[in-house]
């Protein structure tokens, strides 16, 4: 049978703290009041704040890695992305989704974004490859080359006639050849590409 | 990475040469993998193993006893 005592309080018989016993339970049927609940600490799962913020405000981590508090998450609006791509105007702005500028014939890479690769499949005839791939193969791909870059004049006339013929394309690479003017292949000295979606 | 290159043989016979990026994030394997086309067999080698004069680059051949490093994926 259950035995049941009254008392108005609980105070320990030495020092200040009452001990419930290893295996024992101590239950609270209608709980405590909460001016009687301590703040808990991040240590123990809780945040360590005794107030609400305002409104808008977010939950975040104190600029000294410390604490939590409540504050203003910073964040970008549209604007400011066009302000950090210099996009002028209303018109709408779409960045390059790939991009190379390679040494023709060797396929070196000077630089590039979002390529894994350059293949060299034979005179004048190159492979993209994406490091990431596509959505789809609904891309643009537009590119220069040059010849004799590094001279004042230059005396490579049968590679001025550059063209840049997309062939072969899925969402991970696309093919291109530079030519010369009697439409045959033919290795430039520089070669660069950039793909559009 | 630099001076590393991954040759394969194209269904027409014509060596393909594939410079890897070496700001992409991936090991010159896992480009090979990826970039060489599927089930065709290849071999990373030095820059300095190929020739420079590329007059008759597309009569470059290589065996394929020769393509041992992996298969494209």
């Amino acid at each position: 049978m259950a035995s049941k005592i009254k008392v108005d309080q609980i105070e320990g018989a030495a020092g200040s703290t009452i001990t419930i016993p290893t295996g024992q339970t101590l239950s609270i049927a209608d709980g405590l009041a909460s001016s009687s609940l301590p703040t808990v600490p991040v240590s123990k799962g809780g945040t360590g704040l005794t107030s609400l913020g305002s409104a808008g405000q977010s939950l975040k981590v104190n600029s000294g890695g410390s604490a939590l508090e409540f504050g203003t998450i910073s964040s970008y609006a549209d604007s400011d992305v066009n302000t950090l791509l210099s996009i002028g105007g209303s018109a709408p702005g779409f960045v390059c989704r790939g991009w190379a500028n390679i040494t023709g014939g060797t396929g070196a890479l000077r630089s590039s974004g979002n390529c894994s690769s350059i293949t060299d499949l034979g005179t004048g005839h190159y492979r993209f490859n994406f490091n990431t791939a596509l959505e789809d193969i609904n891309f643009v791909v537009t590119g220069e080359s040059v010849e004799n870059w590094q001279s004042s004049t230059d005396s490579h006339n049968d590679h001025n006639n550059f063209a840049l013929r997309r062939k072969l394309f899925t969402t991970s690479s696309f093919e291109m050849e530079s030519r010369n003017s009697s439409n045959a292949n033919t290795d430039h000295q520089m070669v660069c590409c950039a793909a559009f979606r | 990475m630099e001076n590393t290159r991954i040759i394969y043989k194209q269904t027409n016979g014509t060596i393909a040469i594939i410079t890897p990026s070496p700001t992409c994030g991936r090991s010159v394997e896992e480009i090979a993998k990826k970039d060489v086309p599927s089930g065709m067999p290849y071999k990373i080698v030095n820059l300095s193993d190929l020739p420079s004069d590329r007059t008759f680059r597309n009569a470059w051949e290589i065996s394929d006893a020769q393509l041992t490093d992996g298969v494209g994926e």
